[in-house]
């Protein structure tokens, strides 16, 4: 909840000026940041999979306890898989 | 319908299949740019269908946030009074949040 107000800061920031855009650059470019944005990003995607999960239950596919546990889990692994790529992208810093 | 929550339920569904298609469609739009700098980054906001895009993605995620705020607030605060004070500190923070995101996508735009 706390990114929606820092991206918003953040869009300010990039459009003022090119010392604003490289400065919001700037801030990418430290490891901390990046690992606090890849943290959110990996909340974001949960979230997103997690969401269109629950759009589909809406319409009555996959009810069924064997394809929900199913579906759930792949949600889980799906966005620890997405973790793993965002760590990376920490990590090339 | 009032008091039956379909509503609420019928917001947060249409904004998230916006944010979703926005969040996916994003990363393309922004590779698709000649450059990341500043000229381009500038020159893409200033075009009003992404400018009007970007605007409404915060129009849904902020509303997003107030059917999923408001449901925790239903569920994990009994206090009515607590409930309150915690629902509108979120209306104040998501409105004000609005306005930042006009005033800042609006000088922007090429009329």
């Amino acid at each position: 909840m706390a990114f929606t107000p820092l991206s918003i800061y953040a869009l300010a920031v990039s459009l003022r000026d090119a010392e604003g855009f490289a400065q919001v650059q700037g801030w990418l470019q430290a490891w901390p940041v990046r690992a606090a944005v890849a943290i959110a990003l990996w909340s974001l995607v949960h979230h997103l999979l997690a969401g269109i999960r629950y759009l589909f239950l809406d319409v009555g596919r996959g009810s069924d306890l064997v394809s929900a546990t199913i579906s759930a889990r792949a949600v889980t692994y799906a966005g620890a898989v997405t973790l793993a790529g965002f760590a990376l992208w920490v990590l090339a810093r | 319908m009032h008091g039956s929550g379909l509503n609420a339920w019928l917001v947060q569904r249409v904004t998230a299949v916006y944010l979703a298609l926005f969040l996916i469609a994003l990363p393309f739009v922004v590779a698709s740019m000649p450059a990341l700098d500043f000229e381009h980054w500038r020159a893409l906001l200033a075009r009003p269908v992404f400018n009007v895009s970007v605007g409404l993605f915060y129009v849904a995620l902020l509303s997003h946030a107030w059917v999923g705020g408001r449901d925790v607030a239903i569920d994990y605060v009994p206090n009515l009074p607590l409930r309150l004070v915690v629902l509108s500190a979120l209306a104040f923070a998501l409105i004000g949040s609005f306005v930042w995101v006009v005033a800042t996508l609006v000088p922007v735009m090429a009329l």
